[in-house]
């Protein structure tokens, strides 16, 4: 027993000693994950707020008994329902409106002729988001009420088609998108949001395997032992450094096109799988986007380099660096949770501005971008992301023309005493 | 000319002084060994020669050129052989060399090359990853690179540490070769009777201080021993 313990108390200190076992153990589940579980929670709380605070235009050209009938059915919902005269310009709306719905003229007579009238039913939307569609799911949703309440008119009314009692009316359902300026249909609209909200992910991907591949650069030259030679070679210390640059750039890059291919496929099947219901996903990107892209890409890259060669030079191992790189990283990926499910644009200027300085934020919202063909934001993105990338390459610079690239360390575990 | 010249050289890490104002020169075409126990200063000191390290205070200068000032020159005209030290594993023994050739001798690294590839007595291992090599094998090959382009210094730490006796004696065997060829050679062992077998002249070092120096022999006059290991613990002891 007293030999078990020994051992025992050995797996433990050797276990938790281990950066790994912090960073995977510890700071991810109990830091990251409240936080995502915060920022879903941030983003259906907002939602929730702005189906009570919102409001739902109606704009009624029949003014028959059933469109009146309906009307009243909303009403008595408790729901925010203004009555208008004519069609609003969407481009105008109040932030609050939520929606738009237009009841035609000789809806109520087509419906008592027994036949399905239609009606057209705008969700206005601030951006591509899940929150957002969230919104939209609840603008259609109304529609639903509008539905039961002619139902239950019908069963009073007596001898109607079951057919039409199943379904009273048909909608035309568009979504208008606030930053777009644009309309959308909902298959559009579907085909847009699974590029937009799936790009964060393949951004995150990238990044984090660029800074662990950057970070192991160093940490497997202190693990070989290989790094106070490279360090007396007769080149300058700036070609070394940019040799470890470029070489992880490349490296990335093919690594970057691994997971494209990766996710084409994976994008071909699923599309496949959707087609069966009448959807499609298409590609958005047009030849200036894919520049523009391709050069923010590029030194998101050359920013995720130095990034991670600077945490290799205070790393004292591979495995150091790793951890660490990976503890770096983090925040990146809370950035991805915020672009997919909140509108970044809706939050607090003080929040937008931290978030906008973050230069990946570029690279993950870029997509949202392309489709109105926002090229100033890419330029600023640009300038970010070149700032970042040049502060980045000239702090790893400092350290590795100097002596504390061989006397730097950070340690993970106890310090001991000397 | 002397081929290495320090003054008064300091080095502190923190609160930690890890050398403590030594001094020494020599000539070239002379074997120079630092020599004493784990922790003395001798690491510290062939860092800040191999312009790894910054001196804290004092001058070191190699052919007449400063480690503060000249470190690129220093650079060119030095090979350096870290006391641990290993290579890349994924790269062949070749390669290895290959590479350092082109850097030190891109005029004539074919030549450089192959020279490189005869010192390291690997032969056809040389074809292989160095991740597949002994111990031995790998401080035979970073011996040869750091010989190999014929520098004007070649600054060794420890060069036989760890290895059995047959790989120790190749290894001092290579570089007494190497002085005939006309390098000078600084090296570091904790191995006095390696040091009193290979070197000309050398410096005993103890907590970051110069304790004696001179020739071997003299020393062992000096101190009335039959070795090194004697004399150092005489030196100490009375120190």
């Amino acid at each position: 027993m007293g030999s078990l313990l020994i051992l025992v108390k050995k797996e433990i200190k050797e276990t938790i000693r281990n950066p790994r076992f912090i960073v995977f153990t510890v700071v991810l589940p109990l830091i990251l994950y409240p936080v995502i579980g915060l920022i879903m929670t941030q983003a259906f709380t907002s939602v929730s707020e702005k189906t009570k605070t919102g409001m739902v235009i109606v704009v009624d050209y029949d003014r028959s008994n059933i469109s009146e009938y309906i009307l009243n059915s909303l009403s008595n919902t408790g729901m925010n329902v203004v009555t208008m005269d004519r069609e609003p310009e969407l481009d105008n709306v109040d932030d609050n409106v939520l929606g738009v719905i237009i009841i035609p003229e000789g809806f109520g007579e087509r419906f008592l002729n027994g036949e399905r009238p239609i009606i057209r039913v705008y969700s206005v939307i601030n951006s591509v988001s899940i929150s957002e569609q969230g919104l939209m799911s609840f603008v259609f949703g109304i529609v639903s009420i509008m539905k039961d309440a002619l139902k239950t008119l019908m069963a009073q009314m007596g001898g109607i088609d079951p057919a039409l009692l199943a379904n009273p009316f048909s909608e035309e359902r568009q979504i208008y998108v606030r930053n777009w300026h644009r309309t959308l249909t909902e298959r559009d609209l579907n085909a847009v949001a699974m590029q937009v909200m799936f790009w964060p992910w393949i951004m995150f991907s990238m990044i984090i395997s660029v800074v662990q591949l950057s970070a192991t650069f160093l940490g497997e030259e202190k693990e070989q032992k290989t790094l106070e030679i490279l360090l007396t070679f007769p080149v300058r210390r700036t070609t070394i450094l940019f040799s470890k640059v470029v070489g992880s750039s490349i490296l990335a890059i093919l690594a970057a096109i691994f997971y494209t291919v990766g996710f084409l496929i994976y994008l071909n099947s699923f599309s496949t799988m959707i087609g069966q219901f009448g959807l499609t996903i298409e590609f958005i990107l047009d030849p200036i986007s894919i520049v523009l892209t391709g050069v923010i890409f590029f030194l998101a890259l050359l920013f995720s380099a130095a990034l991670g060669l600077t945490v290799s030079v205070i790393a004292q191992d591979t495995r150091s660096a790793e951890s660490l790189a990976t503890a770096v990283v983090m925040p990146t990926m809370m950035l991805a949770f915020i672009v997919m499910f909140m509108d970044i644009s809706s939050l607090p200027t003080l929040a937008q501005a931290i978030l906008y300085a973050f230069p990946y934020t570029y690279l993950m919202e870029g997509l949202k971008y392309v489709y109105i063909g926002r090229y100033d934001f890419f330029l600023i993105g640009i300038i970010d992301n070149l700032l970042a990338a040049i502060v980045m390459l000239a702090l790893v610079s400092k350290i590795f023309t100097s002596e504390r690239i061989l006397t730097m360390k950070i340690r993970f575990g106890k310090r001991r005493g000397t | 000319m002397y081929a290495v010249e320090v003054e008064d050289l300091v080095k502190r890490y923190g609160r930690l002084e890890a050398v403590k104002g030594i001094s020494f020169r020599f000539r070239e075409g002379t074997i120079y060994g630092l020599i004493g126990p784990n922790g003395a200063g001798k690491s510290t000191t062939l860092r800040i020669l191999a312009t790894l390290l910054e001196p804290t205070s004092g001058e070191a200068r190699i052919f007449g050129y400063s480690v503060r000032k000249d470190k690129h020159k220093i650079r060119g005209i030095i090979g350096y052989l870290p006391e641990e030290a290993g290579g890349y594993k994924y790269l062949t023994g070749y390669e290895y060399l290959e590479m350092n050739a082109k850097i030190y001798s891109p005029d004539n690294y074919r030549e450089v090359l192959e020279y490189g590839a005869m010192l390291t007595g690997l032969g056809d291992r040389l074809e292989d990853r160095i991740g597949s090599y002994s111990k031995g094998m790998i401080r035979r090959l970073l011996l040869a690179r750091a010989l190999m382009h014929r520098p004007r210094l070649a600054i060794l730490d420890e060069p036989t540490a760890g290895l059995d006796v047959v790989h120790a004696t190749q290894i001092r065997n290579m570089i007494k070769d190497m002085v005939r060829e006309g390098i000078t050679i600084l090296l570091s062992s904790h191995n006095m009777l390696e040091v009193q077998f290979l070197c000309d002249e050398l410096s005993l070092i103890s907590n970051g201080v110069i304790v004696a120096q001179g020739r071997p022999d003299d020393i062992l006059d000096e101190t009335d021993t039959d070795n090194l290991e004697d004399a150092f613990m005489r030196l100490v002891s009375h120190g």
